[in-house]
């Protein structure tokens, strides 16, 4: 892992037309501004992982029918 | 071309059939191509999202505005773009399906669903912004009914 410090209102460019600055920190908190193109996508680790994780989950579901007929709702 | 599944045996297929996943599924980077099998209906409202590279690779999807009353979200404008989305007619929204042992815990993922422009047959797993959670179970707590 690449390691830089910065300082308040440093930022670093990532392949040119991606820039993440430090606009505060204090307290154990960081908080980063992030101006990149619309079509990069930019998420929470957490919310990455947790829609990772659901995909796998579904992927190995018991996919049989039989089991998927329980789940309809009755109206 | 031809396709083995384990829960519906050999499937045919052709290229029209085909919906593109440009950035793939969350977790599955490496599938890009997907099939829609199965009829969703009334009485069965599933139908399964297959891999063509990957045969053992497979999601079950559903309608989720069968399973919850409201649910609103907007597309951005990159998304729209990206599917190449002209009329609201061409979207098709579903949400994957864990399906437990325990059925009564088996939940829809509405936080982040599949969007498919099926005129153009590309598709994406977006993130919404609204405030839906990733696990919505079927079953409200202590019913034996989906709700």
């Amino acid at each position: 892992m690449l390691i830089l410090t910065r300082k308040k209102n440093e930022s670093i460019i990532i392949n040119n037309d991606i820039e993440i600055t430090i606009l505060e920190s204090d307290d154990g908190k960081v908080k980063i501004g992030i101006d990149a193109p619309k079509s990069v996508k930019i998420h929470r680790k957490e919310v990455f992982d947790a829609i990772i994780e659901e995909n796998k989950q579904a992927a190995s579901s018991k996919r049989s029918a039989e089991n998927l007929k329980n789940l309809i709702p009755k109206k | 071309m031809k396709i083995v599944t384990d829960y519906l045996g050999e499937v045919e297929y052709t290229k029209e059939d085909i919906i593109s996943f440009p950035d793939g599924i969350y977790g599955f980077p490496d599938s890009r191509e997907y099939l829609l099998l199965g009829e969703m209906t009334t009485e069965f409202p599933f139908v399964w999202l297959q891999s063509t590279t990957e045969e053992t690779l497979s999601f079950i999807l559903t309608n989720p505005f069968l399973f919850v009353e409201k649910y609103d979200f907007n597309l951005d404008d990159d998304i729209i773009a990206k599917l190449k989305l002209e009329k609201v007619e061409d979207v098709q929204v579903f949400t994957t399906v864990i399906v437990k042992e325990n059925i009564k815990e088996s939940s829809i993922n509405l936080k982040s669903p599949i969007v498919i422009n099926r005129n153009e047959m590309i598709a994406s797993q977006v993130v919404l912004a609204e405030d839906y959670p990733f696990k919505h179970f079927i079953f409200q707590k202590g019913t034996d009914e989906p709700c």
